[in-house]
């Protein structure tokens, strides 16, 4: 009898907080919205371990270890990077990259609006975090979830639970960050700049050849970020070839789906009470948001950098597309310049930025990788 | 004191970021080139590398 009441005798104070938080992100998931693919399975298996002795996660009785499926989730989808990896096929065969074709000048704001990326990172050390810690908070910049999980279960698996917690709500939150940093740094008739339609269509060749040329090219300087461009254009590939589109629409949603359901379980899993109840938890989502704020700050100041040198401007507003939350960011950028000119209609132009930022964020991971890992 | 985790990481934020702008500056380059080839003018459906329409 004793036996069954030992789950209740031993929750303590930091389970109940714990069930607390993860029952917050399955509302936060369903009233809000807040990406409620990956918050609802993350806030139901944050309920699952931290039940006492919960038989999810492994448990060591009497000296024996009893694997828990959550546990192994975490070790065959995230220590072994398949799960993120399996995400990018899905993410790519879900892109178009011809607006970015169209508007090669896009590509740059791919790389600026990373900005946040690097300069969290910097921010992080001052709060104590020793540097592979800081790259994997850091990461939160690349407005790319998969991407972050890649990067933090590499250099920081005990601090992978905070960081997908942010970088996936942070997405969500897109059009409440980014406005007033935009505003910010922008005049009303900056702003109002028009983007001139180009008129032009790119070939479906084009379309094949661009994932196996950017592959090719992005692996060739940035080896250590193959995997992560390769998975991403092959899905493009899928997509575009267009002798596949059984096998695009599968990787587009089941594979998608079911992935995300494995992902959110296995991070999770990793938000036990004694993990996440800490300090740096509180630090890890307040430099989530300064990641985005410098992201946007970044590709904007960008953009501004290079009117100086050009003659028909660029609205700066679409360097701060640049950061990959896709379509969000896309769609924030457009709006906002229709709502200071109703004539102005800069989303194609905002997609090309967007796109560019999800090989810019891939990259940074990449280039992350390269430059931390042999510390 | 000077926290060493800082300094490398300024210093690796520094190299990561111009890294990372010199490689999409290039792609930029590259796709600006490939880009010509391989559009063609929505207006009249001409293509702009001389192919004919019939292509």
């Amino acid at each position: 009898m004793q036996e069954l009441l030992n789950g209740i005798f031993a929750l303590n104070v930091g389970n109940v907080v714990m069930i607390g938080i993860g029952t917050f992100l399955i509302y936060l998931a369903i009233s809000k919205e807040y990406e409620p693919a990956l918050l609802i399975p993350i806030g139901f298996s944050t309920i699952l371990v931290n039940i006492p002795f919960s038989s999810a996660i492994d448990q060591w009785v009497n000296g024996v270890l009893h694997r828990g499926v959550l546990s192994i989730f975490f070790d065959i989808g995230i220590i072994t990077e398949i799960f993120p990896l399996l995400i990018f096929i899905a993410v790519g065969a879900m892109i178009d990259f011809g607006p970015l074709l169209e508007h090669p000048i896009m590509f740059l704001f791919g790389a600026a609006a990373q900005f946040g990326i690097f300069a969290t990172m910097v921010v992080a050390t001052l709060l104590g975090f020793d540097i592979k810690q800081a790259a994997s908070i850091g990461i939160i910049g690349s407005a790319d979830g998969p991407t972050s999980i890649y990067v933090a279960g590499r250099f920081a698996r005990d601090l992978l639970g905070p960081i997908s917690v942010a970088a996936y709500s942070y997405m969500s939150l897109v059009p409440i960050i980014q406005p007033p940093v935009i505003k910010a740094l922008t005049t009303k008739e900056e702003r109002k700049i028009k983007m001139a339609p180009k008129g032009l269509k790119v070939d479906k060749t084009a379309k094949i050849i661009f994932p196996i040329l950017v592959t090719i090219i992005a692996s060739l300087i940035a080896p250590s970020a193959a995997a992560l461009i390769g998975f991403l254009m092959f899905g493009n590939l899928l997509r575009e070839c267009g002798v596949l589109n059984s096998i695009s629409k599968t990787a587009q949603t089941e594979l998608a789906n079911i992935v995300t359901i494995l992902l959110g379980l296995s991070i999770g899993s990793t938000m036990t009470a004694d993990k996440f109840l800490q300090p740096r938890t509180l630090y890890i989502l307040l430099l989530g948001v300064v990641a985005f704020v410098f992201d946007t700050a970044g590709g904007v100041l960008f953009a501004k950098f290079l009117n100086l040198f050009l003659k028909n401007k660029i609205n700066p507003m679409l360097g701060a597309a640049g950061i990959s939350a896709f379509p969000m960011s896309a769609r924030v950028i457009h709006q906002l310049g229709r709502k200071e000119d109703p004539t102005n209609y800069l989303l194609m132009y905002a997609v090309g930025a967007n796109v560019a930022g999800q090989i810019g964020s891939v990259l940074a991971g990449g280039i992350l990788i390269a430059l931390v890992g042999n510390l | 004191m000077v926290n060493v985790n800082f300094l490398l990481a300024l210093k690796i934020g520094i190299t990561g970021y111009f890294t990372l702008i010199g490689i999409l500056l290039l792609f930029y380059v590259l796709l600006t080139g490939f880009v010509k080839i391989f559009t063609r003018s929505d207006k009249n459906g001409a293509k702009k590398s001389g192919r004919t329409t019939s292509e």
